[in-house]
């Protein structure tokens, strides 16, 4: 029961940039943790705008954490606020009767793919792998024990420079052995939605398969 | 038993026919693999045994990543068995098999949805495959790519695909035995001994929408309801107290399949509503509808799951 896959679609490219960046993201880390004084921090900040690849986790940490947090962000207000009015667009338009069903033709239909798609990549659990966001994402997995995504009571966002708070129990279970960043009781309802899924042509065997395989986790 | 012979697909080809092919060859097949599955950069594997023996079909399922554990499965009844935990969950899933009953049914036509084409033949783990495009008519829907094994029609490989042409996960057998020295008695034995388990029997009554509370014209096309559950919700106990129900309404355009999730909601879970990605083909959406919290999982874009989460109205 060894396979480890998590790391089985990386290049080596890519692993070893997540290697030469451990220490980036050590700086990283120990600054927002609030871990660092004085020069130190002075040190560690201008390090961190001087790396790339350090920026591009730091930004990718708050912004999840952030997004996740709260409406109000430092970075990407306007973005959140655009979803959500279209969002509410899109829960207006499409309210379509079977008959006046929206082939491919239909101009919204279209665009909502589209614009879906491109903001939603913002936001995404998972950021597509390679170059600096394999770092954003092994930053990520050390914090994400921190931002429940269910738990909106956590503080508003904070300016950048300072150090998110941490949560007194860090939920080790939200990061599954697949290494997916999952709520326990949203794997349940995958799971009971998998389970119930036989009539589907594709189910068996690979539905099947596949739900058992990614059945969830722990008991 | 199935003759070997070359499957013409060619336009004249009812999609109907391949897919009750292939469906049909999934029970009916003897044969032991390693099925793995994967989107982005993301990897499960299990390893497989099934046997039918014409009768019935025993089936395991043993995850090679995560917590240790088997899924049996004799005909609709299913066993998984967690053995660090001594857990045993015994569930009947009757929804297992029911994709010829829904191929009958006059307002479920795949082919009004997706088009069928012929993608050649390929060699996959060891076998002549014959490839199949089933192309999404519409933006609802997402598209597939079907291998399947030439003498027998068993499904080695599916790849779903989003409105990019991006493959969002592949299903597929890295190694596959056909007509496998699988003993059903053995299988059986195995799944019957949950001596030393403590045993979990999930309860699941079937309910009608109405008597929920809860009402839908269906938004998009090629949708038909196909069952509707009344389940403990899954909400963390913090009191002592009942669990309330929880509604589970199930669709399906004969490819993919929804679920719309709906309990009471809890103003002290302080869930947050929005989209979830889970890295997979199934895209998640929550939503508060007024004193309800609605989750819709499904193997269909967002905007799918949005349409329906809208559609649910409470009755009056």
């Amino acid at each position: 029961m060894s396979t480890k896959w998590g790391s089985g679609g990386k290049t080596d490219h890519e692993t070893s940039m997540t290697q030469s960046s451990s220490t980036a993201n050590d700086q990283v880390s120990a600054l927002m943790d609030g871990e660092l004084q004085g020069s130190e921090r002075e040190a560690a900040i201008v390090a961190l705008l001087g790396d790339p690849d350090a920026t591009q986790a730091w930004h990718a940490y708050h912004w999840v954490g952030d997004a996740l947090r709260s409406e109000e962000l430092a970075a990407g207000a306007q973005d959140l606020r655009f979803l959500a009015k279209l969002e509410m667009l899109l829960s207006q338009e499409t309210k379509v009767s079977l008959v006046e069903m929206p082939d491919k033709a239909v101009v919204l239909s279209a665009d909502t793919k589209h614009h879906t798609s491109a903001n939603s990549d913002r936001f995404r659990w998972r950021m597509a792998a390679g170059g600096a966001m394999t770092v954003a994402l092994a930053v990520l997995a050390v914090f994400v024990g921190w931002v429940d995504p269910w738990q909106t009571n956590v503080p508003m966002a904070v300016p950048m420079a300072a150090a998110p708070q941490k949560l007194q129990n860090p939920v080790t279970d939200t990061v599954a052995a697949d290494g997916m960043i999952r709520d326990p009781r949203l794997d349940q309802l995958l799971s009971a939605h998998q389970q119930l899924g036989g009539h589907s042509a594709l189910q068996m065997p690979s539905g099947f398969l596949r739900n058992a395989t990614f059945d969830a986790k722990g008991r | 038993m199935v003759p070997s012979f070359a499957l013409a697909l060619d336009a004249d080809t009812p999609l109907n026919s391949w897919l009750m092919r292939v469906h049909n060859a999934s029970k009916q097949q003897t044969y032991t693999g390693t099925f793995v599955v994967s989107s982005g950069s993301n990897l499960a594997s299990a390893k497989i045994w099934h046997v039918c023996d014409g009768a019935q079909q025993v089936e395991r399922v043993e995850p090679l990543t995560g917590v240790p554990r088997a899924t049996y499965r004799r005909n609709d009844r299913v066993v998984t068995l967690y053995p660090l935990s001594k857990v045993a969950i015994i569930e009947t899933r009757d929804s297992l098999g029911l994709f010829p009953g829904l191929l009958k049914s006059t307002d479920v036509n795949i082919a009004d949805h997706y088009l069928f084409k012929d993608l050649g033949a390929e060699r996959m783990a060891g076998f002549d495959a014959d490839g199949v495009g089933l192309a999404p008519k519409d933006a609802w829907r997402y598209g597939y790519r079907v291998w399947s094994e030439k003498r027998t029609g068993l499904v080695i490989q599916v790849q779903t695909i989003d409105a990019n042409g991006r493959v969002i996960e592949q299903s597929a057998f890295s190694e596959l035995q056909l007509d496998a020295p699988v003993k059903m008695a053995q299988l059986v034995e195995q799944m019957e001994n949950t001596k030393g388990y403590r045993v979990d029997r999930p309860s699941l009554r079937t309910v009608t929408p109405k008597s929920m509370g809860w009402g839908l014209t269906i938004p998009v096309a090629g949708f038909r309801q196909v069952g509707c559950y009344s389940r403990p919700s899954v909400k963390p106990q913090v009191k002592p107290e009942p669990a309330a129900a929880m509604m589970q309404w199930i669709f399906t355009d004969g490819l993919a399949t929804l679920s719309l999730f709906v309990e009471d909601f809890d103003l002290q879970s302080q869930q947050r509503e929005g989209s979830i990605d889970t890295g997979g083909a199934t895209q998640i959406l929550t939503r508060r509808v007024s004193d309800w919290w609605v989750t819709a999982v499904g193997e269909v874009p967002l905007t799918t799951l949005r349409a329906f989460v809208v559609a649910l109205e409470r009755n009056k």
